[in-house]
């Protein structure tokens, strides 16, 4: 299972920068962003949490496909199958590595990006603990619909229709937490409600995810 | 390598796309040191029945049992497949991509040797995006082979292969069988002069029954 996390890093660090898109898609969010609602520094650190959320889930959106799609299409999905892993180890080595390529390097710049928007630091410290508790549920939806998806030719709009009613939840509760840290630390019931939410969406989500991927093998 | 007596029952096994039945109570029992040559036009279903030995498409009706040495096992613990989609990484080496395959069946130790039996000793190192489609195909047969698993599903093992790589192949076979092995394969090609070659040939069900 570590294998197959590691080989995905490896063939990430060779495609040239691609896992970088997301990065590049949340400093291109925030920079407009400022330039579309005036540099007022007031507005901007009272909005900051929840612009950053929302670049965090479109950066997301965008960077689910890949995941599955390429092994699926080039057969290594069903070699892996055969070579008796698991398919929910497979599950599970496919987010660990997600997470690692897409969500990390998101959670590294956040912090500069709350600071760009004149944000206090608990305010910065609540955003990016929220982030960490609940990018696993959001990785996971998307994961999981595209995992669905993994037969259709181009499925890029469909999940996106799928993951984001699934999202919104999370994205309630992550704006949540993210406020409620200055009032009440990691330990307001807002971070409670999120972390039960991830990790009901973990949970549920890998053997999902294994039997989507196994109804695709079935009927390719 | 050796291997423990293995198995491979299908029975009245029927397959359909939409409404079409491409595979019609078709039946095959498979043991060590067969080899199966599945022949027949393009469209008349070996690649789908090929699949379905592999354990990785079901039949619309049928029974498939495998037993290894004589214990009931699942397709993965006894199957290897090779089919059109080769599962190569362009961007990893020779190497590595071989290694991965090595490595999760937990013998790394074989991959010199397969490199050696496919005649891709010396490139190592190079980007598999760089071989021609013939030496793609020859990686495609080293991974098949250091799964080291008793049963062999092939799905035009020559295809884009020139006279050597044929002549791997037929090495590869022949050692496999020797071992104990099973091979099901579906080939356009000349098969070698070799006696135990058992062929089956696949009707489209309509002709059938004219």
């Amino acid at each position: 299972m570590i294998a197959l996390t590691l080989r995905d890093i490896k063939l990430a660090m060779r495609s040239s920068g691609a896992w970088l898109h997301g990065v590049l898609f949340l400093v291109v969010f925030t920079v407009l962003s400022v330039i579309a609602l005036g540099a007022d520094k007031t507005v901007l650190a009272t909005l900051g949490p929840a612009l950053i959320w929302l670049a965090v889930v479109f950066s997301l959106l965008l960077s689910f496909e890949k995941g599955l799609t390429e092994d699926a299409r080039d057969g290594t999905l069903e070699q892996l199958y055969l070579s008796a892993m698991p398919l929910s180890a497979l599950a599970a080595s496919k987010l660990l590595s997600q997470w690692i390529l897409i969500v990390l390097p998101l959670l590294i710049v956040t912090p500069f990006i709350g600071y760009g928007f004149g944000m206090e630091l608990p305010e910065i410290k609540g955003t990016l603990l929220a982030l960490v508790i609940g990018t696993p549920a959001l990785l996971v939806y998307g994961t999981f619909a595209s995992a669905c998806l993994i037969s259709y030719r181009s499925n890029g709009l469909l999940l996106i229709l799928l993951t984001v009613p699934l999202m919104i939840p999370t994205m309630i509760f992550g704006l949540d937490a993210s406020d409620g840290y200055a009032a009440g630390g990691v330990f307001d019931k807002s971070f409670q409600a999120l972390a039960g939410l991830s990790l009901l969406a973990v949970g549920l989500g890998i053997p999902a995810i294994a039997a989507a991927l196994k109804t695709h093998l079935e009927t390719s | 390598m050796t291997f423990a007596d293995v198995r491979l029952n299908i029975s009245g096994a029927s397959v359909s796309r939409g409404d079409r039945i491409i595979v019609d109570d078709f039946s095959l029992s498979v043991k060590s040191k067969d080899l199966v040559w599945l022949r027949g036009t393009n469209g008349v279903g070996k690649t789908s029945l090929l699949r379905i030995a592999a354990g990785l498409a079901r039949p619309d009706t049928g029974e498939i049992t495998r037993t290894f040495g004589g214990a009931v096992v699942t397709a993965p613990q006894i199957t290897a497949f090779q089919g059109h989609r080769d599962a190569v990484k362009p961007s990893l080496s020779v190497y590595e991509n071989l290694v991965f395959w090595a490595r999760l069946s937990g013998r790394s130790e074989t991959v010199d040797r397969a490199l050696l039996k496919v005649g891709l000793t010396g490139r190592e190192g190079q980007k598999a995006g760089t071989l021609s489609a013939g030496q793609i195909r020859r990686l495609a047969l080293a991974q098949l082979w250091v799964s080291q698993k008793p049963l062999w599903i092939m799905d035009e093992p020559a295809a884009a292969i020139d006279l050597s790589g044929q002549a791997v192949i037929d090495d590869l076979i022949a050692e496999h069988i020797a071992g104990g092995g099973a091979i099901i394969l579906a080939s356009h090609a000349a098969p070698p002069q070799r006696a135990g070659i058992r062929f089956v040939t696949l009707h489209a069900p309509e002709e059938a029954r004219l």
